[in-house]
């Protein structure tokens, strides 16, 4: 029996050790994490992506889903969180799942941060970590930026997402590039009504995404003609890698995504406070993070080192097209509107490049047309074979320059928030106004870093103070206003469209009743004179109890004039909206304003208006300032 | 050996787009006639939201598209880009006819003629507005296959 007793009892302490000398490690480590308050260092809360919760003391992270945490209590309580992460560090587990492999920026963090040896933990092999780090190559980070899309209510104020290159080169092909992005999880089936409720009011888990970047320049460039620029950051490669290592933590974790402040643009501005700490970017957010504000702090904190111009199919057609000269233009529409064949359009064009120059605008134009859906692929499918055809038969020609990058990008314009005061006369009766616009630009506004004829004013809010009657009253609250005026010509055939939705006055009752209204129109544009002439068909409806049946609807007619030039802001409008419906009633309103820039940021903007609501005849003039924030 | 990957590969993409991922790895892509391109993609481009399991495509590979193979690669690149390659291939130059000889490991000193060779093969390669990616695909792999330059590239 003495015999064996040694041995085990060698055996016992021999395994027994390990675990003690384990456990005296955790607590060592995490002793010196309380002693030193670890956990509250900014980095770690914005590892686990802590803000301050309902009261000031309490923390709550932002990621909504428990594998984010180690702690059952993490989500509250970054302590315990770091405490539970530290266990789990010096834990052993198989490969994939141990902590360092989950949560490698983490790791690198706190291994730093308490001076953790690596001899003091597992040794542990990640070879899905690793793999993702590979493939991704990173070696520069660039934040990328697709600008407004009128057309879909998530993608207005523009979208951002991240690119990662496995290379510093300048020319490199960057197409294979991988994307990193966040968006919301939208079931198919949602409309776009339930997309925008849910949207604001949660809903809608976000997930982060890597995708190669040509799939988003479909998406972006073909498919939304959208101009892209792209913000190459300067960050290095230590903060790259803790970055992409910050991305694969965040990968498959849900984020409830809002539409407002936790939006696509929102989670980047994480990361990269991730990567670069101290930058702070996610503390300039307030309430709103709109994905073009977020491209100027970027750019305000000095990450960007270069910026690039990738101009949308649009842009380029249009560019190509203009490019042309008077002859090729018309063999060019002859072609691509298949009025003839393109033997018979280009057999007198005698030099390879003008031949060159007519088949890929053709190409282009026809391949726009069809993206837009104003024919089918059936149709144009045989042409646009053809035309390539032809094409390769004529070498390498140098046929056309690319686009020129704006002058004025889409962060260097003015800020979005806008207040304004204003004074006016109504009749006889002075007033003094104050608005309030959140967001994001008007056709009045200084059009610099802005799509020509476009307006989004987003919860626009206008108070009125009436000097004589002493009366303070809320004169308009726009939830959405959309004005998206495109210029038709020869070549290009876009439709104009608006809508609006909020409560104004209404003139059709005598107390100027603040009503429901909805007004939607559509209709053509052309340019004249340096600016966009345009009319819309349009239909109204506005609702009040003091209103004659509770409601009004009716259709009626708008023209207009806009001129938007860098100093000089001009409109000139006509609306006649007819109402037949609950009250009947004619209203015709002219309107003209003239707005000039003093800086940047800064605007006058002078007002006349005259009414006329069935034989009443009502005139205002004011002139207010406009400041951008 | 690698004609056999390219096989299977291409076998495998395309079994995945009968199988209606359209969105995703398929090869089945029709060049000129192929789905439109706003209508269905609309929603889901411009929601910058995301369907279905294209989101983790690339990491958890269930799409059958596994990047750092050059082959599948070319594919899975052909299959989504076709119409700007064969826009590229055309014209002899272009950002994604460039990026096609990155993914087949065509060093830089080879491209031009890559590219000249590919123009000059566009019957070749598009013979009809009834071609397809996978088409395209097979066509550019044997193009390669048999060029004296080039076909190092595919051994």
């Amino acid at each position: 029996m003495q015999l064996y007793s040694l041995p085990v009892f060698l055996c016992l302490i021999f395994s027994l050790l390990p675990t003690l000398s384990t456990a005296s490690i955790t607590q060592q480590i995490a002793e010196r994490a309380i002693a030193f308050k670890h956990y509250e260092h900014p980095e770690w809360l914005a590892l686990l992506h802590y803000r301050e919760g309902m009261m000031s003391s309490t923390k709550q992270s932002q990621a909504d889903d428990p594998a984010f945490f180690v702690s059952g209590i993490g989500a509250q309580d970054p302590k315990a969180e770091m405490i539970a992460s530290i266990n789990a560090l010096v834990l052993e587990k198989p490969d994939d799942q141990h902590f360092s492999c989950i949560f490698p920026a983490r790791t690198r963090w706190l291994t730093n941060q308490l001076n953790i040896h690596k001899e003091q933990l597992p040794s542990v092999n990640c070879p899905k970590l690793e793999e993702f780090r590979q493939r991704l190559g990173a070696k520069r980070v660039n934040l990328i930026f697709a600008a407004t899309y009128l057309n879909s209510p998530s993608s207005m104020f523009g979208h951002t997402f991240l690119r990662i290159d496995n290379t510093t080169e300048q020319d490199a092909n960057l197409l294979l590039s991988f994307t990193v992005s966040y968006a919301a999880d939208v079931q198919e089936r949602d409309n776009e009504l339930l997309f925008a409720y849910r949207g604001i009011f949660g809903g809608y888990p976000g997930v982060t995404s890597v995708v190669p970047y040509y799939e988003k320049l479909k998406q972006y460039i073909d498919m939304e003609n959208r101009d892209i620029w792209e913000f190459e950051l300067n960050l290095t490669q230590s903060e790259i890698n803790q970055m992409v290592d910050h991305a694969w933590e965040v990968m498959d974790k849900n984020f409830d995504y809002y539409f407002f402040d936790e939006n696509c643009a929102y989670r980047l501005l994480a990361l990269i406070d991730v990567g670069r700490p101290g930058t702070g970017l996610i503390d300039d957010v307030s309430y709103q993070a709109i994905p073009s504000d977020t491209v100027r702090w970027v750019v305000g904190k000095e990450l960007v080192a270069n910026v690039t111009y990738r101009p949308s199919t649009s842009t380029t057609v249009k560019s190509q097209v203009s490019q042309l000269t008077d002859i090729e233009q018309s063999v060019m529409l002859n072609i691509a509107l298949q009025a003839t064949s393109i033997e018979d359009a280009i057999k007198d064009i005698d030099d390879d490049l003008s031949k060159a120059r007519v088949l890929d605008a053709a190409y282009e134009f026809t391949r726009y047309d069809t993206v837009l859906s104003k024919r089918t692929r059936e149709e144009t499918a045989k042409l646009s074979h053809k035309l390539l055809l032809a094409r390769s038969a004529l070498g390498k020609q140098t046929a056309f320059e690319s686009p020129p990058a704006p002058s004025v990008r889409d962060d260097q314009g003015h800020e979005t928030f806008r207040i304004a005061a204003r004074v006016g006369t109504e009749e006889t009766e002075e007033y003094i106004e104050l608005e309030l616009r959140p967001a994001y630009h008007d056709l009045t506004d200084i059009p610099d870093g802005y799509p020509e004829g476009t307006q989004l004013r987003f919860l626009a809010t206008r108070l009125r103070y009436w000097e004589d009657a002493n009366d303070l009253d809320i004169e308009e609250v726009t939830l959405i206003d959309i004005n998206s005026i495109s210029p038709r010509d020869e070549f290009f055939k876009p439709t104009s469209w608006k809508i609006a939705v909020g409560a104004i006055r209404s003139e059709l009752s005598k107390d100027r009743p603040l009503s429901a209204y909805l007004k939607g129109g559509s209709g053509n544009a052309f340019k004249l004179a340096d600016g966009l002439l345009y009319g819309y068909l349009q239909g109204s409806l506005q609702s009040h109890r003091d209103i004659h049946k509770g409601y009004a609807v009716g259709p009626g007619l708008e023209f207009g004039w806009v001129r938007q030039k860098q100093q000089s802001q001009f409109l000139t409008s006509i609306d006649y909206e007819h109402f037949i419906e609950g009250q009947e009633e004619e209203k015709t309103t002219l309107k003209t304003q003239l707005g000039i820039r003093l800086d940047k940021n800064q605007q006058i903007l002078g007002t006349f208006s005259r009414r006329k609501s069935d034989q009443t005849y009502t005139t205002d003039w004011s002139l207010e300032f406009r400041q951008y924030l | 050996m690698k004609k056999i990957i390219a096989g299977v590969a291409l076998t495998f993409a395309s079994s995945m787009a009968f199988a209606g991922s359209d969105a995703g790895c398929g090869v089945g892509t029709m060049i000129f006639k192929g789905q439109s391109g706003v209508g269905p993609h609309v929603l889901a481009a411009t929601t910058n939201g995301t369907l279905g399991n294209q989101t983790f495509g690339m990491t958890s590979g269930t799409l059958g598209c596994d990047t750092s193979k050059p082959i599948q690669s070319m594919a899975m690149f052909m299959d989504n880009n076709i119409d700007k390659i064969a826009r590229d291939i055309s014209r002899g130059e272009g950002e994604n006819l460039e990026a096609l000889a990155v993914i087949l490991g065509i060093e830089a000193k080879d491209r031009a003629h890559f590219s000249a060779l590919l123009q000059e093969n566009f019957a070749t390669i598009f013979p009809s507005e009834d071609a397809t990616a996978t088409t395209a695909t097979d066509a550019v792999y044997n193009i390669i296959k048999s060029d004296e330059v080039l076909s190092q590239y595919m051994s």
